[in-house]
């Protein structure tokens, strides 16, 4: 699961010019994925979290963006910050895959799914050529092949079919076989699900799990959906304006949120098993990467808010024992000023509506 | 809640047909919706729900009048809608109203937000022209926004203030029924809370129904008293929510619960124990039989699933399942 940094992002700035001035949509981001593992960049909408996965591609527009003098990003030891773009075009869909949200617009519509498998394996893959086997031959066996493993029914027929012929889970899929049919050591995914179906989903992430396991791809999982995130990360990041808030890994994230911004969106997101009184509001809503507000990005929507806050607090670790968790809340400092105050929300069950049973011993397919 | 007998809106076997689309994967779904009976009643939340194509916005359509079924008929206070004389029809126009899913795509670019809601107040003559500021500023407070928003356009609000501006459009007209077609889905998980609980603080004051339409289970968890889930155009199950969320009978509500990521890790990796999912994807149903059965995980060995369809049947007070097996 955990073993070496395959990838180390050290300082990472990418700003933007925009007609409100510099945008720091990326601003002082750390961080490492280790092979094989899941790591996960959570976050709302303009917290910077796509940026961030742009800026490791080398795929940042210039201008209007540009990543800050001081930004590391380093694959196995190679510094990609400045690498030439022939040597970042082989690290894309070589060592590094990337999938994203909306797989129709990543595919070529002029192009049939099998030629674009072919394509990705022509250009990065393995496709072991056998004996009096030409190499075209062979590419194409091996997308067929690739279209089988991620799991697209009739792949020899579907080979010849355009994108807008799948749906969008079986777009997805290509994406996913052109991705991994490389091999790649590192998969960048951002929302790879979000524009899916929730049964659609749920089939995508069994397969990015099992081709993980297979192959000991690690993941960096860009989402905004926490659910997801618990289900298939081993560590996560939250990020908030631009900054990594808080990094720990994902039961203790989720059973003791440090950084009042966490504990914030699991109290707000509505629950399957357990209906609330009242939904945990965080007040506002994400300011313009332009305009962070002064000290911690977070305070303006903070309910333990105080004059502390207007100093900028840093990224600390909480033990110096087990595993690394970090966040950048000056609580850490002064944890009482927690009692008596956060979101105002009755967490528990609301008036009669949750199952006697009990929030987790009812599963559906284990009911009666 | 169900304790309100009064039926707002009823749908009775409604049925919509389109002509055969040309894509590889879904030709000959022709059924939009097929008969779909379901009822509104005085201050309740119903939740429709399923996944794209499943009919629910062809329903709520149907149901608002803004397209005609091809069979079937829709009931506004036990009356056909065909039947409405022209001022009836202004009544069901008014008591019934829409909230979409992007406030921003139904907001007037070039309008303040004043602008518009006078226009409305001025439309259904509800309010005189003098008193009409006065109630604009009441409306933007029932929905948590400024005074000083009347006179702001929309692009000056982020995403949740949009859609809380599309409520108060909706409710300047004082409507009886609100037709919410995934009013939070495309809104961060933070501000989708605040519109929930704005909503559900509005139907506690003003006596609210909504029908609420909705892909995010957790979500219909969260705001409805009864739960209708379709599939391929049809209702295969509708129960109060609280049954429905504990004891899902429908083999695909089953499947659409499991398939939601809780928001609680695993204690390990278990992936061996994950329960089954339904193969395929919602283009794939059937022109005779279930819709439901190629994907269904759990199909009578007897055929009786491809034979016919099976009828909505009502299995206690308010519990209805459409499957032979459940």
């Amino acid at each position: 699961m955990t073993g070496e940094p395959l990838l180390e992002v050290r300082s990472l700035r990418t700003h933007f010019a925009t007609e409100r001035g510099e945008a720091r949509a990326v601003d002082g981001v750390s961080f490492e994925v280790r092979e094989g593992e899941t790591l996960a960049l959570v976050g709302e909408s303009g917290c910077g979290k796509s940026v961030t996965a742009l800026s490791i591609l080398g795929l940042v527009p210039e201008p209007p963006g540009r990543v800050l003098p001081g930004s590391s990003v380093r694959l196995r030891g190679e510094e990609l910050v400045g690498a030439s773009e022939r040597r970042l075009r082989e690290i894309r869909g070589g060592e590094i895959g990337m999938i994203f949200q909306e797989p129709m617009t990543s595919l070529n519509p002029v192009f049939t799914v099998g030629d674009q498998v072919s394509e990705a394996i022509r250009a990065h893959g393995s496709f072991g050529r056998r004996s009096g086997e030409s190499r075209s031959a062979a590419i194409r066996r091996k997308a067929i092949e690739w279209l089988g493993r991620v799991g697209i029914s009739e792949p020899e027929r579907r080979h010849g079919y355009y994108p807008h012929q799948l749906s969008g889970g079986m777009r997805q899929r290509v994406m996913i076989a052109m991705a991994l049919s490389a091999r790649p050591a590192l998969l960048i995914a951002d929302e790879p699900t979000t524009a899916l179906d929730v049964t659609v989903q749920a089939q995508i992430l069994r397969l990015l799990a099992s081709l993980q396991e297979e192959l000991g791809t690690a993941i960096l999982l860009i989402t905004h959906d926490l659910g997801v995130v618990a289900q298939t990360a081993d560590r996560v990041l939250v990020m908030y304006g631009g900054q990594i808030v808080e990094e720990a890994p994902v039961a203790p994230l989720f059973s003791e949120p440090r950084h009042p911004y966490t504990e914030g969106l699991l109290q707000a997101v509505p629950e399957l098993y357990r209906r609330r009184a009242r939904l945990a509001e965080i007040p506002g809503s994400v300011p313009h990467a332009a305009a962070w507000p002064e000290g911690c990005r977070f305070r303006p929507r903070c309910p333990y808010a105080w004059e502390r806050c207007f100093e900028p607090p840093p990224l600390v670790r909480g033990s110096a024992e087990g595993p690394v968790r970090q966040d950048r809340c000056w609580l850490e400092e002064e944890p009482t000023r927690r009692m008596g105050a956060g979101f105002g929300v009755d967490v528990g069950s609301g008036a009669g509506v949750t199952p006697a049973a009990g929030a987790e011993a009812v599963r559906p397919g284990e009911s009666p | 809640m169900s304790s309100g007998e009064s039926v707002i809106l009823e749908a009775r076997g409604l049925t919509r047909r389109y002509q055969a689309g040309r894509q590889a994967e879904t030709s000959g779904s022709v059924r939009a919706v097929e008969g779909v009976s379901l009822r509104i009643r005085e201050r309740e939340t119903l939740a429709l729900v399923g996944e794209s194509g499943c009919g629910k916005s062809t329903t709520a359509r149907l149901l608002l009048g803004l397209e005609p079924p091809s069979a079937g008929e829709v009931r506004y206070r036990g009356r056909d809608l065909r039947t409405l004389s022209p001022v009836e029809l202004r009544d069901f126009r008014r008591s019934v109203q829409l909230v979409f899913q992007d406030p921003f795509a139904s907001l007037n670019p070039r309008l303040t937000v004043g602008s518009m809601l006078a226009e409305v107040l001025a439309v259904h003559e509800l309010v005189p022209r003098a008193r009409r500021p006065e109630r604009i500023a009441e409306l933007l407070k029932l929905v948590g926004l400024d005074a000083d928003a009347a006179s702001r356009y929309p692009h000056e609000f982020s995403g949740g203030q949009r859609q809380r501006i599309g409520v108060a459009r909706a409710l300047a007209v004082e409507p009886h029924l609100i037709v919410a077609d995934e009013p939070v889905s495309a809104l961060d998980v933070s501000i989708q809370a605040q519109v929930l609980n704005l909503l559900a603080d509005l139907q506690a004051r003003l006596g609210l129904s909504y029908l609420f339409i909705a892909h995010d289970l957790a979500v219909v968890r969260q705001v409805a008293d009864r739960v209708a889930v379709m599939y391929g155009g049809r209702i295969v199950e509708l129960a109060r929510a609280d049954e429905l969320f504990a004891h899902p009978l429908h083999p695909y509500t089953k499947a659409l619960l499991a398939a939601v990521p809780s928001p609680h890790p695993p204690k390990a990796r278990r992936r061996k124990a994950d329960p089954p999912l339904p193969e395929g994807e919602v283009g794939d149903a059937p022109s005779f039989g279930c819709p439901f059965y190629p994907r269904c995980p759990s199909p009578a060995k007897d055929g009786e699933c491809v034979a016919a369809l099976p009828a909505l049947e009502e299995r206690r007070a308010g519990r209805w399942v459409r499957c032979v097996k459940a």
